[in-house]
């Protein structure tokens, strides 16, 4: 977790570049113009880059590449405040797939690009149960906010307070969409006594929900530590030019302190990021392994935010504009602080998985 | 963190022969969050760890220090700190030694090195001075050039162990004509020299006493204890404050100092339960808990991956005190009332009560210096703000 690898860093300037050219904060105003939904043909194109099957292995279609890779990939999107299914989809819902070995073919369907998947597991007010039907279930319940829900094929839901994970068609659910502050779309679900055969139940035990909640989070830590980086250097660029009182404001001793505080920060929340995603994958136990996920969620939620309003701060009054980034960059960490967890969530969870167990 | 298994067999044989060679006394002392250990403690355990050939952790082999891999050193302080054992001496063997050791003359190397490593001297560091603190290059302290010598006059101040060391290494002004940095000389003289005074300075948080002001009038010291050349002992400082990789974030002691509090807090009631099932207690302590392993690992991959070179040692010390800051204010208040007895209470005349009240509120004060020695915090963020942000 110390450093990246030399395809870790082909990733991070391949996507850079990519993203940079075609989906710069121009481009991404233009196209949030048109809709907040999940574009299609831009998909594919990831298909063909191969970002989708990035962290699969070889044998199951993917490009051989880690979690890590795919987490490189979500600070990239995170850089550029790109919005898709990726790191609950692709990479985390697949990461669990890939796992547990069930349906290869909805698999093969991800990293093609055919095939989109969205995670409900958020419970509405109204929890998702099951009934048995012969050897099938039955789901009835709400799932909310769940991201690109109106975009998906397939649905992986949670039930029954998350011991039972099952894959569902987006068609045998009602799903009612809306945009979401941080440029995307999300959706309530419905089901109503909506059947499930044995072979799309994934898990009846809370331990698959575990690592997928695990893995969406690592990912999700990823994305905002990108952001970070890229709110920090916008500020510190923008503080450099800006003039007042016949100086720069990044003369100002008061504002570098703040400066190099944002830039701190920013290295705390990477160690973190990087230190979450290498719990799924360098064989820690499961215990351990959520202990380190939820330091760095209740870490990233609470200091993404801060550093998302200290830079809207720093800019002054062209921070409020819809025009620049920042304020755009502080409304997706805010929406990453309260997906998948808090961080009070977290921190009891953190307290609770202490090995000393005081 | 593992590291490979040679290393974790390092980490074995460190951990066993530091708690089994451990002095119950000196352990008992660090436990207790002292800094001040009697001069006598400090050399048995640095004598203990010579035995070893562990005593100058940093050194190369041919000068009598073990030769270890950075992960080496890591884990040796890591293992040092969570037995409670003190901190290797950071003026001989942290700075002075290596300085000598680049700059040295043959001579100085001879007669200086064996001293540390054998633990016969003890040295302070005379950097401060009343006029000179953050801005150390303004220093005045005189050494005047008088043929084969230097005499000196003037005064050092916030001088750790000036008050228990045999020898001072200091910066010296022996020319005040060019700009500040220049005419800066780096000199070593014995503390028993005619014409030095040392005035201990009482800390506010009661402890025993580690900083003091030292007064030096008409005080010879011969050219060839100069190190470096004359007037350009600002290289020489700027080297040796450069040394410190390891250890500035102080993470080692916070974690051992916050196992200590939670297993306090784990057995002490608060109204019919533990304390550390308070929710208000337990999210300032798990908050602490998660900024500290922030900094664990921000240090292990700015040490050993890919980090920014230059940044790491000014991140790292302001974070890691802060932290540290906030785990022993917390000590002091889980303690409660009882943490507010005078630490110069004798010990029979002391209430009954848990032992962390003993210690908790003077370490909490004590270590407030830690967000100001080495280049005070605000420091640190000027030299990030100049060397990571380029402002």
């Amino acid at each position: 977790m110390f450093a990246l690898t030399e395809e870790q860093t082909l990733i991070r300037e391949t996507a850079g570049r990519y993203l940079a050219d075609n989906f710069d904060f121009t481009a991404r105003q233009k196209a949030l113009a048109l809709g907040y939904g999940l574009d299609r043909a831009r998909w594919q194109e990831f298909a063909e880059m191969g970002w989708l099957g990035l962290p699969f292995a070889e044998e199951l279609g993917g490009a051989g590449g880690t979690l890590m890779d795919a987490a490189i990939l979500c600070e990239q999107f995170g850089r550029f405040l790109m919005m898709t299914p990726y790191a609950t989809a692709v990479a985390g819902a697949g990461h669990v797939l890939a796992r547990t070995g069930a349906s290869p073919d909805l698999l093969a369907g991800l990293i093609s690009g055919k095939c989109v998947l969205a995670c409900a597991l958020t419970d509405g007010d109204g929890a998702v149960r099951t009934d048995t039907l012969g050897q099938a279930l039955t789901l009835s319940g709400t799932k909310i906010a769940a991201p690109f829900a109106g975009d998906a094929d397939h649905l992986l839901v949670s039930a029954e307070g998350g011991t039972v994970l099952c894959l569902i068609p987006a068609s045998d659910a009602k799903i009612s969409t809306y945009r979401t502050y941080d440029g995307a779309e999300a959706g309530d679900v419905t089901f109503t006594a909506a059947a499930v055969p044995p072979s799309m139940i994934l898990s009846t035990d809370a331990d698959t929900l575990s690592l997928l909640e695990d893995t969406l989070t690592a990912l999700a830590c990823a994305e905002a530590s990108g952001i970070m980086w890229a709110l920090q250097e916008q500020t510190l660029e923008y503080l450099k030019t800006r003039e007042q009182f016949g100086n720069r404001l990044s003369s100002f001793q008061a504002l570098q302190h703040r400066l190099v505080d944002v830039y701190v920060t920013c290295q705390l929340a990477q160690s973190m990021a990087w230190d979450a995603v290498a719990a799924l994958e360098d064989g820690c136990t499961p215990e351990e392994r959520s202990r380190r996920v939820s330091a760095a969620k209740a870490f990233v939620s609470e200091a993404g935010r801060k550093l998302g309003q200290e830079c809207v701060q720093l800019h002054g009054g062209i921070g409020m504009t819809d025009e620049i980034p920042v304020g755009h960059g502080l409304k997706r960490l805010t929406a990453i602080s309260i997906q998948h967890g808090d961080a009070p969530h977290h921190r009891r969870r953190f307290r609770r998985l202490d090995p000393l167990a005081l | 963190m593992r590291f490979a298994e040679d290393i974790e067999s390092f980490r074995s044989e460190v951990r066993d022969y530091v708690r089994t060679r451990l002095p119950d006394d000196i352990r008992s002392m660090c436990a207790e969050e002292r800094m001040d250990l009697p001069k006598e403690a400090q050399r048995r355990w640095h004598r203990i760890l010579a035995e070893k050939g562990w005593a100058v952790p940093t050194w190369p082999v041919e000068h009598g220090g073990p030769g270890w891999s950075d992960e080496q050193h890591y884990v040796f302080e890591r293992e040092v700190a969570l037995a409670d054992a003190p901190r290797s001496m950071v003026y001989g063997t942290g700075m002075l030694g290596p300085t000598i050791i680049e700059y040295g003359t043959e001579r100085q190397k001879r007669e200086i090195l064996p001293r540390i490593v054998s633990g016969d001297d003890f040295w302070c560091q005379g950097f401060s001075e009343p006029g000179a603190g953050s801005d150390l290059a303004s220093l005045k302290c005189q050494a005047e050039r008088k043929s084969d010598r230097y005499v000196i006059n003037g005064s050092k101040i916030w001088t750790s162990e000036a008050n228990i060391a045999d020898r001072m290494f200091g910066l010296f002004r022996t020319d005040s004509s060019g700009k500040k940095q220049y005419g800066i000389t780096f000199l070593l003289l014995d503390m028993t020299s005619a014409g030095v005074e040392v005035r201990p300075i009482q800390t506010f948080d009661g402890g025993g006493i580690e900083i003091n002001q030292v007064f030096f009038t008409d005080v010879e010291v011969p050219v060839e204890d100069r190190v470096g050349e004359e007037h350009e002992g600002w290289g020489l400082a700027k080297y040796l404050l450069s040394l410190e990789r390891f250890g500035t974030a102080e993470v080692s002691r916070s974690l051992a100092t916050l196992d200590r509090l939670k297993r306090f807090a784990a057995n002490r009631l608060r109204g019919n339960q533990p304390l550390i099932k308070d929710p208000e207690f337990a999210a300032r302590l798990t908050r602490i808990e998660i900024e500290l392993r922030a900094v664990e690992l921000t240090e292990l991959r700015l040490l050993f991956g890919d980090g920014p070179a230059g940044a790491e040692a000014s991140l790292l010390k302001l974070k890691g005190t802060e932290v540290q800051n906030d785990i022993l204010e917390l000590l002091h208040d889980a303690v409660g009332p009882h943490a507010l007895m005078d630490p110069r209470i004798a010990a029979e005349d002391r209430p009954a009560a848990p032992e962390e009240a003993r210690y908790a509120a003077r370490a909490h004060f004590n270590f407030r210096k830690t967000m100001i020695y080495a280049g005070s915090n605000e420091i640190q963020r000027n030299i990030m703000a100049k060397a990571v942000l380029g402002l």
